[in-house]
């Protein structure tokens, strides 16, 4: 759903169901912004963010967390993870635009 | 404690606790499995009627795109059907004038023609002049001759003299003669032709301003609707707008399956830890009783779940 929002809005999407696919399928790849659901299978979103930031090419790129989970000590964990940013499902498509093109620019 | 009948009456019919628990633990593994493929069966619904949204999307925008494309809104290269209009009445301009000029040079052609005609018809006179001059040089030389044969020796010179005038009389009518000649000539080439030409010239110019009057009337027509076209395909873009509209909302009201997903994981998990705790229980393992409800509500990840709405629940979009 979030891929078909951003690709109505004109953004190019790169697709994983889940943090270490998304890792296996960024190697070698230039992005502007990460979106990542928290709980997934395989690997959660937390531990997919700190390992996507051990990579110097993605050290520094936006990372969303896009999540049902709203408590407060489980977005500390996400800032600590390194995310940019927490967006509590469900998400506004507008708005996730709106968030999106503020991170990426 | 005395028993009444009553009593002993349902003690006797009751069950033990522990073929209930038997039966629970039976049941409870299917409990789960139904309710996890229910959770798979939710998934797979919703992905499916998102990727149908997005195909529907995904047509009504190229639709839009290609009429944009075809009527030309002016942004694109070439400009399409309206540049293209543009383009078409410029040149049938041009060209009307070129047949303009044609019609104009034709019609000065037919007024040349005519001068030329008009310049013949003066030089006949002109030769008619002479003929007459030539005529009545002959004359006076056959008088001279009478008048010089009067005259006897005397007159001699003045009979050569006659004689050559005579000459020159007659080389003028071979003159006169072969001009005529070439004057027919000129005429029967020149012939009617002036008068077609400027006719023809006539007949073309009220062609080409029908001709005129007729193609922009046409490219008109073709402006109106093309006017006409374009209304409707802002109205279908202002249609595709709503659309984009209504499948965002419907995109945001698709996210209920996320929520599901999430409750009835913790509740498989709440389900998965009672059969557990049921099951040593029953199989009499010492084991401490359990708090399931504190571990159910401990599990819980979302705002809604959580007692009180307010509790937990901070802004929905957090920039760290």
């Amino acid at each position: 759903m979030v891929a078909f929002a951003l690709q109505q809005a004109g953004f190019e999407v790169l697709e994983a169901d889940n943090g270490e696919a998304a890792l296996k399928g960024l190697v070698g790849q230039k992005v502007n912004l990460v979106i990542s659901d928290v709980n997934m299978p395989v690997m959660d979103g937390l531990t997919f963010v700190k390992k996507l930031r051990t990579d110097p090419a993605f050290k520094f790129v936006p990372v969303l967390m896009l999540t049902t989970e709203a408590g407060e000590a489980k977005k500390a964990e996400g800032k600590a993870a390194g995310a940019t940013g927490w967006i509590v499902k469900p998400f506004d498509v507008p708005k996730l635009l709106e968030v999106v093109g503020k991170v990426v620019r | 404690m005395k028993a009444g009948p009553a009593h002993v009456q349902a003690s006797a019919s009751r069950p033990p606790l522990e073929h209930e628990v038997d039966a629970c633990l039976a049941a409870l593994p299917v409990v789960v499995r139904n309710l996890g493929e229910t959770r798979t069966q939710i998934e797979a619904a919703v992905l499916e009627v998102c990727e149908s949204f997005q195909g529907i999307a995904t047509r009504a925008q190229r639709s839009v795109e290609e009429a944009r494309n075809i009527l030309g809104d002016g942004s694109q290269a070439g400009g399409g059907l309206e540049a293209t209009l543009d383009a078409m009445r410029t040149t049938f301009d041009r060209l009307l004038v070129r047949m303009g000029e044609s019609v104009e040079r034709a019609r000065e052609a037919g007024q040349r023609m005519q001068q030329v005609t008009a310049a013949v018809g003066k030089i006949e006179t002109v030769l008619a002049e002479v003929e007459d001059i030539a005529l009545s040089t002959r004359l006076l030389t056959i008088n001279a001759k009478i008048q010089a044969s009067h005259a006897g020796v005397h007159g001699r010179g003045f009979v050569v003299i006659a004689e050559a005038i005579s000459e020159l009389s007659g080389k003028s009518d071979a003159i006169v003669g072969q001009v005529r000649e070439n004057l027919a000539g000129v005429s029967e080439a020149v012939g009617g032709a002036g008068t077609v030409l400027t006719q023809l010239g006539d007949s073309n110019g009220a062609a080409v301003q029908e001709s005129q009057g007729e193609l922009h009337g046409a490219l008109d027509l073709v402006a109106r609707v093309h006017g006409e076209t374009q209304s409707g395909l802002e109205r279908a873009t202002r249609t595709g707008d709503e659309l984009a509209h209504e499948i965002h909302r419907a995109v945001t009201a698709m996210q209920f399956q996320d929520r599901v997903s999430q409750r009835i994981e913790h509740l498989l998990t709440a389900l998965q830890g009672m059969t557990a705790g049921l099951g040593e229980q029953r199989a009499g393992q010492p084991v401490a009783p359990r708090d399931h409800l504190a571990a159910l509500q401990q599990s819980y990840t979302m705002a809604e779940e959580h007692t009180g709405a307010a509790a937990g629940c901070a802004d929905d979009v957090v920039l760290f």
